[in-house]
């Protein structure tokens, strides 16, 4: 009773906090590159030490506290230890399960890492089961998490994390208390069940949840799973997220939940009423709807408030140079990520890396290959560039084929 | 080996006609493209250079990520116009004159304003050849001024970044485009030059090349690399239907005649092709040959569909065909399809041919020398159905396939051998005479069936085949021959014999799939990555045949039953292969330095099979079972190296087992066969193949190098336990009489390798490519009575050149040495060998315009059997009328007058060369005429409503599904 009381008031509450949402129109014709310098203060180049334990792929997420770089890795599939100048220090990895999140606890000072197990192989249905009963623990055999202490990463002190189903949807912790997570799927086959797209979690049970929709009907589901994606922003107390099939940037924090932002494409581009409301036949249909429509924007990715900035992704079938984009609210003016082209004060080198993989106070963070930081260098032969003291051993020592480069980069915000 | 070094002292003279290019004649004009609202710079802006004088088009290019352009060579003290367009700016335009003292033009920075172009009020008419629009790379044949005769293909080889190819192949920035389609879909056979090479620039709004990527997996991240290049040619909205082929006869020396016809219309849903031919002069002729000899404008004419010299005496051929095809979805691409197919082939052929055939073969002691001369004549008429249909999408796939056969022949023939016993002389002789007539019908039925299940635990996925094939065959035959013993004329007799032989068939075979029963057996438990699958193979045939043989009485003049040889037989077959399939695969990457997969596969396989045999014959009524065990093991491992090359390397066992025939156990001999007598053996047992295969495959992938490299290397060993083999005794007459045994160590090793290279210099292109196969066949026999391990080996090798100049001239040569013997071990017997060197060179010369003069030449030198032949055939084509519509061809073929039909073959313990006769030299002129029309009188105008044509796969960010590709009016204005 009591649970069903809060749920309603939170119902409401999301319902009559009167934000007006910032309304953004989205041109992409006008959303052009600039040079660096004009949009950048400092780019700054940090090679990671490669070497046969420390080689990996891509970034396929950076962490960045104070002490380390943070790389969690899916070609190797191990998170790998570095210190801010580039030097290697540890590599986690696990030949029985493969690393499914991980997440960076500043309460605790410890990173937050969920795998999976190897020898299994759950179903969405069952994965959707667990995630309905949180007292049954039948998510332990598939699952494996615990917390890796970071005060002394060499001491590789673990605490295991019990009893928590919603693991397998990735959750992203709230404060010390709770946890939020999403896992949205319908099937035509399940019962008629109202599920939430987001929920929010003690550890015992949910204590909130918006965003109703219908298990077996509500056919835009029907695809491959759906979340909705947070991310995190300057200011500790609130986060932001995005949801499937919706061009809204929503604030969230335990008290409150407020559209922040709403993107407007146009027409063409843009989702019409008729695809919430048909029903789709199955997942086949739903596919080849987006099959046959693939001008429409299905989402929104990537966001990173940065002071009088918003970088925002949108999901779309498009060439990838034309997917990341930046607003600046002060001048109202998009700038395409991509094309963000390189001049002398940084060497002529790539200045961005494909999207921002984090931030602080202070910086960007991106990354780019050995390869497209050797590629520059050599087509910049005939400008004879002088590099800084790092990346002239850089270029000297290391290869093509070396661990990528993270690039820390300071945005004008003005 | 000499004509070869001629055919390259040709190319010198043509390799300094194309470094022609003098540095001090032209100069270099460069620049940056800016925003004029904030000064940044702008990529991939579209400049083209004009001459002022006549507007024709010089060069053009996309501004880099830093918005520079430049040209380093534009004709100086010229008056250039330099034109600047951009999606979503408005377009810029400069006069340049670059003087002949600097050589240089800095045309600084230049500025676009944001906003969309007027229609109306433009004084330049600049017409932007290629723009980037997203992924996609435009090009806008408006923009190119081509002759009005100008195909597709004219049009692409003037675009910088597109090559093509001396095999047919397009590459765009050293990719190779995988599928050319014509407004979203394949365009007939799906042969890239039935587009390129017949459509005219002037019928098409623009081309797309993009990469097809399965877009189907949500949320990529990073940039894909894995991805079919595709190119489309999209007509315009007024021509989107239209028909074009051609129509010629042609008349010659000697009695030759030669008549093509084709013709292929279209529209949007529909493809319809008609072909037909007459001649003489051996031209094979089949649907795909007289479609791509009918293409209207062909830079590299093959020269294939021409009088075949290396044919099988003279033929007479009469052909006619047609295929439609139609289409049920607009859209269609390599993953979607609805489509309905049917095909109909008739074809008489008419053949003459005189054979004189000479053998070696190896006896005790001793070698026979057989030769034998043999004319015949020969009629025959085919009339083939076959109708499809298929639907692919992404959950079910589907098509069945239904044909239909029927084939009248008739024929007749002399032949007479002598056999000759090396350093005694004439043994035997004979002579026969033969003519048969038969008639068959064949219906087959095809049909598959994949279901993908919607869940992702596929466990309602699988697959289904199934085939069905009935024929029937009703012939007669009458044999009347002469047998000679010249050392026991007691030995000599004569036949005159007649066969009557029905024969049906039938056979049903059924394959069924599934891919998921790890899933289904155990759920959720990865089980260590190991995927099992269910696969079985059921075939159930059955087969007659009724011979009924007389021989003419000698008395009476009658035929009258022959009890021996008559007989009838049927054979029922149940073959049951059920299959266990495990895989594992072990992957690596490192995004951006390799990719490495490795996969083991292993089936375990089981076979029961059963054979019933009942005849008239007593010891001929068989019923055989048997259960066999035969698995396979593969491996599979795939390497590749970003940027730089792919290596795939593949390595197999696998077993199979054959079961001896019952003509093998018990054969019926007939006594019209005069030289060889089978008599079986009924003791026989299965014999067992076991079969290593290795393959290496390496090509290299770099889109900034200029030249290509890919070698393949294959070799595949294989031994037969109980292999079926001869023994054989030859007899005092040359006569071989065969008993058949099981033995061990039959051996057989292939191999082959070749290796590819081309190289792009400016304007020319040079393709080498060198391949060799070994064979070795190593068989255990007896002759007789003398264990021999008979050895044949063949050796061949070929260089081949390729060398194109700009667009004036194209030259091949080739040069093969091909070695083949037979070896025994055993005493007394006779080894044998041959070498056999060929030479060929083909030159095409398009000058001057409208002119195409083609020399092909072959070569053969048979060492061994001390038989050369020359084959020089010319031609000489000229297009004329205002449409270049029509064409006259004058041939000359088999000039030197020398060709002949030269073939060897090795055998375990025999050697044969055989020399057919051919055509021979004749000249011949030939009148065609190109009918083509594109788009009807009155066209649909205005926009089109519905999904966009590309297939559905709409690429520029603001079309929606009711704007027409073209972007509207912004870009587009027709020149």
């Amino acid at each position: 009773m009591l649970r069903l009381f809060w749920l309603l008031f939170f119902g409401f509450l999301s319902e009559f906090i009167w934000a007006q949402p910032q309304k953004l129109y989205f041109d992409q014709a006008y959303a052009t590159g600039a040079p660096q310098s004009a949009v950048f203060d400092e780019v700054n180049y940090i090679p990671l030490e490669t070497n046969r334990e420390s080689v990996f792929g891509r970034i396929n997420q950076l962490i960045v506290t104070h002490k380390y770089f943070i790389i969690w890795d899916t070609d190797t599939d191990a998170i790998y230890f570095f210190d801010k100048e580039g030097k290697f220090l540890k590599k986690l990895s696990d030949k029985r399960n493969t690393i499914k999140s991980i997440q960076l606890d500043k309460n605790k000072n410890a990173l937050l890492i969920v795998q999976l197990s190897k020898s299994y192989l759950p179903s969405q249905k069952q994965i959707q089961s667990a995630l309905d009963n949180p007292f049954k623990n039948s998510a332990l055999k598939y699952y494996k998490s615990f917390y890796y202490d970071l005060n002394d990463i060499n001491a590789a002190k673990t605490s295991p994390i019990k009893n928590l189903d919603f693991i397998m949807a990735n959750p992203i912790i709230l404060n010390s208390k709770y946890w939020a997570f999403s896992y949205i799927y319908a099937n035509k086959g399940w019962d008629d069940i109202t599920d939430y797209e987001l929920k929010v979690s003690d550890g015992n049970k949910i204590v909130q949840s918006f965003f109703p929709y219908s298990r077996q009907k509500s056919s835009i589901f029907y695809g491959s799973p759906q979340k909705i994606s947070f991310y995190n922003t300057l200011n500790p107390s609130y986060l932001l997220f995005t949801r499937p099939f919706n061009y809204s940037i929503y604030k969230f924090s335990m008290d409150t939940l407020i559209e922040a932002y709403q993107v407007v494409f146009p027409m063409a581009n843009t989702l019409p009423n008729s695809f919430f409301t048909q029903n789709f036949e199955s997942r086949k249909a739903f596919e080849d709807y987006k099959q046959k429509n693939s001008g429409f924007v299905w989402g929104l990715d990537n966001i990173v408030e940065f002071k009088n900035l918003l970088f925002f992704s949108i999901d779309t079938w498009r060439s990838f140079n034309e997917r990341n984009f930046i607003l600046n609210k002060t001048t109202n003016q998009f700038l395409n990520y991509n094309k963000i082209s390189a001049d002398s004060s940084n060497y002529f080198l790539p200045p961005t890396g494909y999207r921002v993989q984090y931030f602080d106070e202070n910086y960007l963070y991106s990354s780019v290959p050995s390869s497209s930081m050797f590629q520059s260098y050599e087509s910049s032969k005939t400008r004879n560039v002088q590099y800084p003291p790092t990346l002239k051993v850089f270029f000297e020592k290391a290869k093509q084929t070396d661990n990528p480069v993270i690039i820390q980069i300071k945005p004008k915000t003005k | 080996m000499r004509y070869f070094i001629l055919a390259i002292l040709f190319l010198i003279p043509c390799i300094s006609y194309s470094q022609v290019k003098d540095s001090t004649k032209v100069g270099t004009v460069a620049g940056i493209i800016k925003d004029s609202v904030n000064g940044f710079p702008l990529q991939s802006v579209t400049i083209t250079v004009y001459k002022k004088a006549d507007s024709a088009l010089l060069d053009f290019q996309l501004s880099n990520n830093a918005g520079e352009f430049s040209f380093p060579s534009l004709p100086l003290a010229t008056p250039l116009i330099f034109s600047f367009s951009y999606v979503g700016f408005k377009s810029n335009s400069a006069l340049v004159n670059i003087d002949t003292i600097s050589r240089k033009y800095d045309l600084k920075n230049i500025l676009l304003s944001r906003g969309h172009e007027m229609l109306e009020g433009v004084v330049v008419e600049a017409v932007v050849p290629i723009r980037m629009n997203g992924d996609t790379l435009e090009i806008n044949p408006a923009a190119f001024k081509l002759d009005e005769n100008a195909v597709v293909e004219d049009m692409l080889r003037r675009v910088p970044g597109v090559t093509m190819w001396g095999d047919g192949t397009i590459t765009v920035n050293g990719k190779k485009v995988n599928n050319v389609y014509v407004d979203g879909k394949k365009f007939f056979s799906g042969d890239p030059a039935i587009a390129t090479q017949n459509l005219p620039k002037n019928a098409i709004e623009k081309v797309q090349v993009y990469q097809e990527i399965d877009y189907s997996k949500d949320k990529i991240d990073e940039l894909p690399t894995d991805s079919l290049l595709t190119m489309n040619i999209k007509l315009k909205a007024d021509k989107r239907k239209g028909f074009f082929g051609k129509v010629g006869a042609g008349i010659g020396t000697d009695n030759r005649y030669e008549a093509d016809a084709s013709i292929q219309a279209f529209n949007k849903k529909d493809r319809i092709g008609i072909a037909g031919a007459l001649n003489n002069i051996n031209k094979n002729a089949d649907q795909e040959s007289i479609f791509s000899q009918g293409t209207f404008r062909n830079f590299n004419p093959s020269n294939r569909y021409v009088a075949n010299f290396g044919g099988s005496g003279v033929n007479k051929i009469r052909y006619f065909g047609a295929n439609y095809q139609h289409d049920f979805s607009e859209m269609n691409n390599s993953r979607f399809n609805n489509q309905f197919t049917a095909k109909y082939d008739l074809k008489q052929t008419i053949n003459d041919v005189i054979t004189n055939t000479n053998s070696q073969n190896s006896a005790s002691g001793t070698v026979f020398l057989n030769e034998s001369n043999r004319e015949s004549h020969s009629n025959t008429t085919s009339n083939t159905l076959n109708a499809g249909y298929e639907k692919r999408d992404r959950i079910r796939n589907f098509s069945i396939n239904a044909n239909y056969t029927n084939t009248l022949s008739e024929s007749d023939s002399k032949n007479t051998t002598s056999s000759e016993k090396e350093g005694i002389g004439l043994v035997s002789k004979s002579n026969d005479i033969s003519n048969s007539e038969s008639r068959g019908n064949s219906w087959k039925l095809n049909t598959r069936f994949g279901n993908r299940d919607d869940d992702e635990r596929n466990l309602k996925s699988y697959n289904l085949n199934y085939s069905f094939s009935y024929n029937d065959n009703e012939s007669t035959r009458n044999t009347v021959s002469d047998f000679n013993s010249v050392l026991d004329p007691s030995k000599s007799k004569s036949y005159d014999r007649l066969y009557n032989t029905n024969s049906n068939g039938l056979s049903n075979s059924l394959n069924f799939s599934y891919n998921s029963l790890k899933r289904l057996l155990f759920g959720g438990y990865n089980l260590w990555d190991i995927n099992i699958g269910f696969i079985n193979n059921l075939s159930i045939s059955n087969s007659k045949r009724t011979s009924l043989v007389s021989d003419v009485d000698t008395i009476t003049g009658k035929y009258i039953e022959n009890t021996y040889l008559t007989n009838n037989n049927d054979v029922n077959r149940v073959d049951e292969r059920p299959s266990l399939r495990f895989t594992k695969n072990f992957r690596r990457n490192l995004s951006n330095r390799f990719s490495r997969f490795f996969n083991i596969t292993a089936n375990l396989q089981a076979q029961f099979l059963n054979e019933k045999n009942s005849s008239n014959i007593a010891n001929r009524n068989l019923n055989r079972s048997f259960q066999f065990l035969i698995p396979d093991l593969n491996f599979n491992y795939s390497y590749k190296k970003f940027n730089k090359y792919n290596l795939e390397i593949k390595l197999g066992q696998n077993s199979s087992v054959s079961i001896p025939t019952v003509d093998q156990l018990y054969p019926i001999i007939d006594s019209t066969s005069l030289y060889s007598f089978n008599y079986g053996n009924a003791n026989l047992k299965p014999s067992h193949t076991n079969t290593l295969n290795f393959n290496l495959d390496y090509n290299t992938e770099n889109r900034q190098r200029k030249s290509d490299i890919n070698f393949g290397f294959n070799t595949s060993v294989g031994q037969i336990n109980d292999a079926i083999v001869d023994s054989s005794n030859y007899d005092n007459l040359g006569r071989r009489n065969i008993y058949l045994i099981n033995i061990n160590g039959q051996k057989f090793i292939n191999s082959g390798f070749n290796i590819n290279t081309s190289i792009k210099l400016k304007k020319d292109l040079l393709q080498f490519g060198y391949n060799t196969n070994y064979s070795t066949n190593v068989s255990p026999n007896y002759i007789d009575g003398i264990y021999s391990r008979s050895n044949s080996q063949s050796f061949n090798n070929s260089l081949r050149l390729f060398y194109s100049v700009g667009e004036i001239a194209t030259f091949q040569v080739s040069q093969s040495l091909n070695i083949s013997a037979s070896k025994q071990t055993g005493k007394n017997l006779t080894s044998f060998n041959n070498r056999t060197h060929i030479t060929q060179a083909s030159i095409n010369l398009k000058y001057p315009k409208d002119f195409t003069f083609s020399n092909t030449f072959n070569y053969v030198n048979n060492k061994s059997a001390n038989q050369s032949a020359a084959l020089w055939n010319a031609f000489l084509t000229f297009r004329f009328l205002k449409s270049k519509q029509a064409e006259i061809k004058l041939s000359a073929m088999d000039i030197l007058r020398q060709n002949k039909n030269i073939s060897v073959s090795a055998g375990p313990n025999s050697m044969t060369t055989t020399v057919t006769n051919g055509l021979q030299q004749f000249y011949m002129i030939t009148l065609s005429y190109f009918p083509r029309q594109f788009g009807g009188r009155g066209g649909r105008g205005g926009m089109q409503m519905g999904p966009p044509n590309r297939g559905g796969e709409n690429r520029n960010f603001r079309e929606g599904r009711n704007w027409d590709g073209g972007g509207g009016g912004r870009m587009n204005r027709r020149g």
